[in-house]
């Protein structure tokens, strides 16, 4: 959704459409969880009208669905796969494999016991 | 007199020298900013004349031998000497006791009543910087005469990943990697909230690298009606709700469409009353 993206490239890692798109999502995501939580809160709150909290869920039930938690998904920060990634270090296990091995990631080194 | 001889005839040598030196091209100075450029780039593109040092030894001559023999020295390297009656006394003098203790384990406060107040935990991944911290920080307690128990070495966090070592199938060859977290416990007891606050702003602030800090405090108030806390008012505890989503809520509820669903509300809700 192009309403959402940054006019300029505002990330660091590895930039692809899919990428991109996640990251947007997040930042929406972070901009108006305020706002869903307060309209989950007038809904839940009884002390007030049916007719208000009706109103409630109106909106956010129209709310974007890039303001969803559920539409966030965990991508390989190094090479943009969407799949297996290690959430732990936002990788791919290949790339967290390359990157332990080169020493960037902080106390993470090979191990055997 | 004939060492004196031979230095003059050596300075009238190097003076000569010297003179040679600046007949020579290379060290005219530069007329115009073309030359100059240019000169600049002979320079930097020469790696031998990147300092006057080894420029000098180039042209022969030996700045460092020379002033040795001349017995120069660089300014601030000469003292006066000491008074040896001066010096008896200064080597007397013993150091001050809190540097003394720098070489020794850290000191320690004993609490009377053993109330804990905050617990500090340290974390890392490489226990040198972690040991020197902890130290750093026990003294920093006893500075600001707060009793503290520890550190306590509290059990490590190993953490272990598999992974096949191809980026692609052949599962059956894998690697493993670990990370392993160290921790330290340090707990004050006893201590004023408001020195505990200083102690841990003080140790933020001198962070060392490698070391993660987390601090539980606790606050301890008295039973009754001295209740210390936010007010409650009504029925509703606000105050444990997010700020930003309060606010929020407020703005919507000004909002015209809720405003109409308010009113609606009232209008229903009116008969009833009357009736």
């Amino acid at each position: 959704m192009s309403q959402f993206r940054a006019k300029r490239l505002d990330i660091g890692c590895f930039v692809n459409v899919r990428n991109l798109r996640d990251h947007n999502k997040r930042k929406v995501f972070a901009q108006f969880e305020p706002e869903r939580q307060a309209l989950r809160y007038i809904i839940h709150n009884t002390t007030l009208p049916q007719r208000v909290c009706a109103q409630a869920q109106l909106q956010l039930s129209q709310m974007h669905c890039y303001t969803r938690f559920t539409q966030v998904k965990n991508r390989c920060i190094m090479g943009g796969k969407g799949r297996g990634i290690m959430s732990d270090f936002r990788m791919g296990r290949f790339q967290f494999r390359l990157n332990a091995l080169s020493g960037n990631i902080p106390g993470v080194r090979k191990a055997s016991w | 007199m004939e060492a004196a001889v031979d230095e003059a005839v050596s300075q009238i040598k190097e003076f000569s020298r010297f003179e040679e030196l600046k007949a020579d091209p290379r060290f005219k100075e530069p007329k115009t900013e073309k030359e100059m450029r240019r000169k600049w780039k002979e320079l930097q593109s020469a790696p031998d004349h990147t300092n006057v040092l080894e420029m000098w030894k180039e042209a022969g001559v030996e700045p460092i031998e020379l002033a040795k023999k001349r017995g120069l020295k660089l300014p601030g390297d000469e003292r006066p000497p000491l008074d040896p009656e001066v010096a008896k006394q200064l080597s007397a003098l013993r150091e001050p006791r809190n540097v003394q203790a720098i070489h020794l384990n850290p000191l320690r406060r004993s609490a009377e009543h053993g109330v804990p107040v905050c617990d500090l935990q340290l974390r890392t991944y490489s226990i040198r910087n972690l040991e020197f911290f902890a130290d750093f920080a026990m003294r920093a307690a006893y500075y600001l005469g707060l009793p503290a128990k520890g550190p306590i070495p509290l059990p490590r966090i190993t953490e272990r990943w598999t992974v096949p070592r191809a980026n692609f199938v052949f599962k059956k060859s894998q690697e493993n990697f670990e990370r392993i977290t160290m921790r330290r416990l340090i707990q004050i007891q006893d201590g004023h909230p408001e020195v505990v606050q200083a102690w841990l702003a003080f140790l933020a602030k001198h962070q060392y690298y490698g070391v993660g800090m987390k601090a539980n405090v606790f606050q301890f108030e008295a039973l009754g009606e001295q209740h210390e806390g936010p007010e409650i008012v009504g029925k509703v505890d606000t105050s444990k709700q997010d700020p930003k989503m309060m606010k929020k809520v407020e703005e919507l509820l000004n909002q015209d469409q809720f405003k109409k669903a308010f009113a609606q509300a009232r209008a229903e809700k009116a008969p009833e009353v009357s009736a």
